[in-house]
């Protein structure tokens, strides 16, 4: 009788963190009040289109000519890659430039940050792209590097 | 018919009739008017019996039981919840779709092409990256080197 008491107040209160998308930072961007802005683009790609990559979810936002929102999404990158489990990141002028961070897994899912901060003719442009799919980073990374998809 | 009855009457004190024979004297005793002592007190022990309330019939959980019916409880949800989650996160729906400014991009082609695009930029800038890595790297190993010999 303890034992099942026990597993039905773990499954009760492990459950909810599992069905419930773990709330990160950078959730907001992707609502349609910032992405329908205008120097805001974004992309989302699910599901078959994305066969063989190992990945089940893209989705992108790109800021362009937009330094006050640029600054929010790099501090939104930044706390969620701060509870990232593995991260590559570089600097630039102390603002982050690239990162590659790999997040908690979510129902058995891997999720990944891409973020790059980077000037295209006298414009500030900022991309982060959010991946989620069972591939491992291996093969993300090859995802990356696939001309054709 | 009266005699039959006495005689089960006397039966059944005696504990000997049969349970035939006790529905039979049922019948026979509703069938004869109250003032009759004996058939008075055959009634109401009779009627005792019949009135007397029976016993509940106590459905035993032992402990060890209701342990393996929580279990199973606990199993089941985890079944029905493993089963809600799957459905709701094994099969990632197809979706396509881009909003560049505000405008909806549908064409499946183009936002292919952006998102190529999109990769090939970080791709640039993770072997950007990888590479100043590989440069610091080799810096920090030559003077490392030099302060060996």
């Amino acid at each position: 009788m303890r034992r099942a008491t026990i597993l039905i107040i773990i499954l009760l209160s492990v459950l909810p963190k599992v069905l419930s998308q773990e709330n990160l930072n950078i959730a907001p961007f992707f609502s349609s009040e910032f992405f329908e802005k205008n120097g805001v683009s974004t992309l989302t790609v699910t599901g078959d289109n994305l066969k063989n990559t190992g990945i089940a979810t893209y989705r992108s936002l790109t800021v362009t000519g937009n330094d006050e929102g640029s600054d929010q999404l790099s501090q939104a990158v930044k706390h969620d890659g701060a509870k990232a489990q593995t991260r590559e990141v570089s600097y630039r002028d102390g603002k982050l430039y690239f990162g590659f961070y790999v997040l908690k897994p979510r129902a058995a899912l891997n999720r990944y940050l891409l973020y790059l901060d980077r000037n295209e003719s006298g414009e500030r442009k900022t991309t982060l792209i959010y991946l989620e799919g069972k591939g491992d980073t291996n093969k993300i990374k090859k995802f990356l590097n696939k001309k054709d998809l | 018919m009266q005699n039959e009855t006495y005689e089960l009457i006397e039966r059944y004190f005696n504990a000997e009739t049969s349970l035939e024979e006790e529905r039979k004297l049922r019948k026979l005793l509703a069938a004869i008017p109250s003032g009759d002592p004996l058939a008075n007190e055959a009634k109401a022990v009779m009627g005792f019996s019949l009135c007397a309330p029976r016993k509940k019939r106590m459905l035993r959980i032992t402990r060890r039981t209701r342990a393996w019916l929580s279990t199973a409880a606990a199993i089941a949800i985890v079944f029905t919840l493993g089963f809600f989650a799957s459905n709701h996160y094994g099969n990632t729906p197809d979706m396509i779709y881009a909003y560049v400014n505000g405008h909806e991009i549908t064409d499946n082609n183009e936002v292919m092409q952006m998102m190529q695009a999109e990769l090939s930029e970080m791709a640039e800038a993770s072997e950007y990256v990888s590479e100043c890595i590989d440069e610091e790297w080799n810096a920090m190993r030559e003077a490392f080197d030099q302060t060996q010999q």
